[in-house]
Parts: C-alpha cells; sequence; structure tokens
C-alpha cells in the first residue's frame, strides 16, 4: 500500500493539486462574473433614462417574464403551501399548537418561500431564456447589426429586460403568497379539519403589511440579479451554439447560487432594519 | 489616388491579446461611389478591418476615417448618426429572427425617422424590397421560413433603409451555392448602380466575384495591404503571393479581368 503512494505519489499530489485549483477557478469565476454583472447593470440601468424610451419594449418583455409565468407560479406555490402547512400542521400537532399552523405558513410564505421561490423559478424560465436569446443574437451577429444601426444594444435589448423583471418579480411574488395561503387554507380546513375562524384571526394577528412587504422587495431584488446575470451572459457569449449554451448554463446557476445567498443577506439585514425602527 | 475618399485607414493596428496582430498597420483609401473589393487568404483580417470601418473595433493604434470623420475622436451621438449613413450586409444576413421581413425592413427607419408614419415607413421598405427583388409574397413570413438567397436580400433591403452613403458587405456569397453566389453578385452590382453615387465595399475570398464587380481591389495579407488597384493591377502583378491566389481562387472555367466588361 505504502508502496503503491510512493509509486504515484506525484500524480495523486497533482490530482489533488487540481481538485482545489479547479474549486478555486470556479469561485473566482463566481465573483468575477458577479462583478461584470454589476458593471453591466449599472450600464443598463442608467441607459432606461435616455431617449428614445422602450416602453414597447418594457411591456413586451412584462408580459414575457410576468404573464408567461403566472402558471407555473400558481402551479408550484398551491403545492409548497399543501405541503408546508402539512409539515408544520404534524409538528404543530405534537405540542397541541396547531392553532399556530397559519400564522406559521404565512411567515414562511410571505417572508422566505415566496420571493425565494418565485426567484428560482422565473430565473430558471425566464433568466434561462433572456441568456439564449441574447446569446443567439449574439454569435448570430444580431446585437452587431443593431449597433451598426445606430440603436444601443444595451438600451434596447437589456435595459427593458431588467425593468421588467423588476416591475414583474413582486407581482409574481404576490400572486405565490396568495395561492400558496389558500392552498393551506384548502388542507387545514378543509381537509385537516381546523378551524376557519381561528386560522384567519391568527394570521391577521401575526403576519404584519411588514411581512409581506419584505418579500415583495426581495421578488424585486431577485428580479434585478437573474436579469443582470442572465442578460450579461447572454450579451457576451462567445463560441456558437456551445457558447450560447454555456452563457445560458452558467446565467441560470449564478443567479439561483446569488437568489439564496442575496436572501440570507436581506433577510439579516432587514430583521436589523426592523430592530433598528423598533418594528419587530 | 486623386478622386474622392469614402473612407481612410491610417497606420491601423489591432490586437487581441497585445501579442499577435491581426492589422499591422493598414494604410488604404477606399475611392467614394465606387465598388472596392477587399480579398485575402482567410485569417488576413479581412472582416476585422470591416469591424473598424463599423466602428465596432477600437484599435490598438492608428486612425479611421469614415466620409471625412475620425470615428474615434467622435462622441457616441455623433457615432451613432454617422452610422445612420452606413448600411451593412452581414455574412449570414443578421436578420432579427422574432420580427417579420417587413419588420426587419423598417426597423433602421422606426429607429432614426421618427418623422414617419408607420404606413410610409412600409412603403418606402416596400420599394426596398422590391429594389432587391424579394417577391411581396414573403414580407410577413419570419426570417426562419426564407431561403439563405431571400434571406440576403432582406438583409441588403434593411441595410438600404435609411438611403446610406456607404454600402458594406460582409463575405456576402458565403455558404451559398455558385447559382445563388452569382445571384447575390448581381444584386450587389445592380444594387450599386440603382443607388447612384453609393460607395460599395465587398469583403470577399471570391475572385470570381470581385474582379467581375469591383473598380478598385485591395488584397490583404499579413495584416497589411498587399496590394490594391483596379483589377488590371492584380493580372499584370508579378508579386507571388498575388500569382498564387489568382491562380487558386478563381471558379472552374470563370475567367477574370475580362469577364468584368461583359457583367457591366
Amino acid at each position: 500500500m505504502i508502496q503503491v503512494w510512493r509509486d504515484n505519489r506525484e500524480r495523486i499530489s497533482a490530482s489533488i493539486d487540481e481538485f482545489f485549483i479547479d474549486i478555486a477557478k470556479g469561485i473566482n469565476q463566481f465573483f468575477v462574473d458577479c462583478g461584470r454583472a454589476c458593471i453591466f447593470f449599472y450600464q443598463s440601468v442608467i441607459l432606461v433614462f435616455s431617449r428614445p424610451f422602450r416602453f414597447e419594449e418594457i411591456i413586451k418583455h412584462m408580459e414575457f417574464v410576468g404573464n408567461k409565468s403566472v402558471v407555473i407560479i400558481v402551479m408550484t406555490s398551491t403545492f409548497t403551501g399543501l405541503a408546508l402547512a402539512y409539515q408544520i400542521y404534524l409538528g404543530f400537532k405534537l405540542v397541541n399548537a396547531v392553532n399556530l399552523v397559519g400564522p406559521t405558513v404565512g411567515m414562511g410564505i410571505t417572508r422566505e418561500l415566496g420571493p425565494v421561490l418565485t426567484g428560482l423559478i422565473v430565473a430558471a424560465r425566464a433568466g434561462g431564456a433572456m441568456a439564449a436569446r441574447l446569446g443567439t443574437m449574439r454569435v448570430s451577429e444580431q446585437i452587431d447589426a443593431l449597433e451598426v444601426m445606430g440603436v444601443d444594444p444595451k438600451q434596447y435589448l437589456v435595459s427593458p429586460r431588467i425593468i421588467a423583471a423588476v416591475i414583474t418579480m413582486p407581482l409574481l411574488c404576490a400572486i405565490f403568497d396568495f395561492v400558496a395561503m389558500m392552498g393551506a387554507h384548502f388542507l387545514c380546513i378543509d381537509v385537516l379539519g381546523l378551524d376557519q375562524a381561528i386560522f384567519w384571526d391568527k394570521i391577521q394577528l401575526w403576519i404584519k403589511p411588514g411581512d409581506i412587504f419584505q418579500g415583495l422587495l426581495k421578488a424585486g431584488v431577485f428580479g434585478v440579479t437573474f436579469a443582470a446575470v442572465c442578460t450579461n451572459r447572454g450579451f457576451n457569449a462567445t463560441g456558437g451554439a456551445k457558447g450560447v449554451g454555456e452563457a445560458t448554463n452558467q446565467g441560470v446557476v449564478n443567479s439561483m447560487v446569488l437568489i439564496i445567498i442575496l436572501n440570507f443577506l436581506m433577510t439579516s439585514f432587514i430583521r436589523f432594519f426592523y430592530a433598528i425602527m423598533g418594528w419587530a | 489616388m486623386s478622386q474622392e475618399v469614402a473612407v481612410r485607414l491610417h497606420d491601423l493596428k489591432k490586437t487581441f491579446d497585445g501579442k499577435d496582430y491581426i492589422l499591422n498597420g493598414v494604410n488604404l483609401e477606399i475611392p467614394k461611389g465606387k465598388i472596392t473589393s477587399v480579398i485575402g487568404f482567410s485569417g488576413t483580417g479581412k472582416s476585422v478591418m470591416l469591424k473598424h470601418i463599423l466602428g465596432l473595433l477600437k484599435p490598438t493604434s492608428g486612425k479611421i476615417e469614415v466620409l471625412g470623420h475620425d470615428l474615434w475622436e467622435m462622441t457616441m451621438q455623433e457615432l451613432i448618426k454617422m452610422r445612420t449613413r452606413l448600411g451593412v450586409l452581414f455574412q449570414y444576413a443578421a436578420l432579427f429572427d422574432d420580427m417579420t421581413v417587413m419588420e426587419n425592413a423598417t426597423f433602421p427607419m422606426k429607429e432614426h425617422r421618427p418623422d414617419l408614419k408607420p404606413k410610409e415607413r412600409e412603403d418606402l421598405a416596400r420599394t426596398k424590397l422590391a429594389a432587391v427583388g424579394l417577391d411581396p409574397k414573403h414580407f410577413q413570413k419570419l426570417p426562419a421560413e426564407l431561403s439563405g438567397g431571400m434571406r440576403k436580400r432582406v438583409g441588403l433591403a434593411r441595410a438600404l433603409a435609411l438611403d446610406p452613403e456607404i454600402l458594406l458587405y460582409d463575405e456576402p456569397t458565403t455558404g451559398l451555392d455558385p447559382i445563388l453566389t452569382e445571384v447575390v453578385d448581381d444584386l450587389i452590382f445592380e444594387t450599386h448602380k440603382k443607388f447612384a453615387g453609393s460607395t460599395s465595399v465587398v469583403v470577399s475570398h471570391d475572385l470570381f466575384a470581385a474582379f467581375r464587380l469591383s473598380d478598385y481591389i485591395v488584397m490583404l495579407d499579413k495584416g497589411g495591404v498587399l496590394l490594391a488597384g483596379k483589377p488590371e493591377v492584380f493580372h499584370d502583378s508579378e508579386n507571388e503571393l498575388v500569382k498564387k491566389f489568382l491562380s487558386k481562387g478563381f471558379r472552374e472555367g470563370a475567367t477574370a479581368p475580362s469577364a468584368k466588361g461583359e457583367s457591366k
């Protein structure tokens, strides 16, 4: 055994080095991408305020990001509400606190699951499509064509997408919250037989408008995040179909990781802010 | 060159990695009102040079003057205005694939001619599409529903939308069969004739087309201009590389400069 180790020591240590170098490269690339996305976001957002204003494009992308995500949001939120309510019911039943199932589900949905799941779902659906679309336009010279026609491609292609994501994400999150609560209500009242009056009374007592607003705010930030990351990856795609595939993949993966990280940071910041303001 | 100059490149250099120079001191004057072909072996920097003329790439050093203006001395607004004086037919037409033929052809007018009503824009686009020989039955189709030749026609109509002073063609016949290649070549020539006064710059490796169409030819090699002049200059050249390029580059059965006269 020791002899085998000695014989292959260099090869094994090179493999171990390579393994850690790959991890370091991956992390480095992630931060480089985040930095690039920030610069790209800044450059694109200031173009929103320059003429010609692209209202038509914003509406078109709002329809794509918003309307076309409603069905998938309704489906996932219904089952999220059902599953969460059932798990919390099972747990709270053990300590005889089933009256608190409603507000606990409500808090979980409005503060965390609503914005995060909406962010992840829409990042995968619309963010992926944004990266693929812009990547295809880049490799087929459509972005160059825009530029030589005297049209700023960032202003025409990127800014409207980011604005559309910022506007529609809180709306989608609100739909998620509402439908998930309807799912929880159905399970708790119609299936598990909890008292409807107590269910809503406790929700009214424990859930504050601030809980809902913080979720909507998070959703808006997640919208900016995935739109900036995915459009940046697509806009700068190189290398034909392979490059477009990689840009889409990287865009979606980076968006999802960022959404999860940002969610924790925002939760901490918001709780801290509420504590300072005396709202907590 | 005593005539007016549309594009002037002065000691143009470009490197992407800081080591290998794609363009290594290009000095060139493209005459106004003529068809100029830029030829050369693959990888000699033809398309890179075209992108510099369009202001899509910033030179590492050197100067690019288009219609008397230094591109990189301009503000963004001036550059945008300048670009409306240029029209480009990309290698694969680069049509916006979510827009119909009509929407593609009206797009530049929608962006730069807000004074025109939608109906007026469409009428103008119809004129341009008719000028490049596209059947009206295709006007409401998406680019994916068109053949390669039709796409090039739409791309050319779009390039002509704002009546540009310089028309640039980036490898217009790449990927087309020999018959369609001749059709596109004729289209370039006819378009140049119809839009009198415009300057055409054709980047191509199709020697036959270059000699058939051009008033002026530029051959690039190793990032610089190897030879520039009228087609006859190439025919009479003693340069070994030019000779080699001419001997390999013609399509079978085609004759070089003499064919130009017949075609024109």
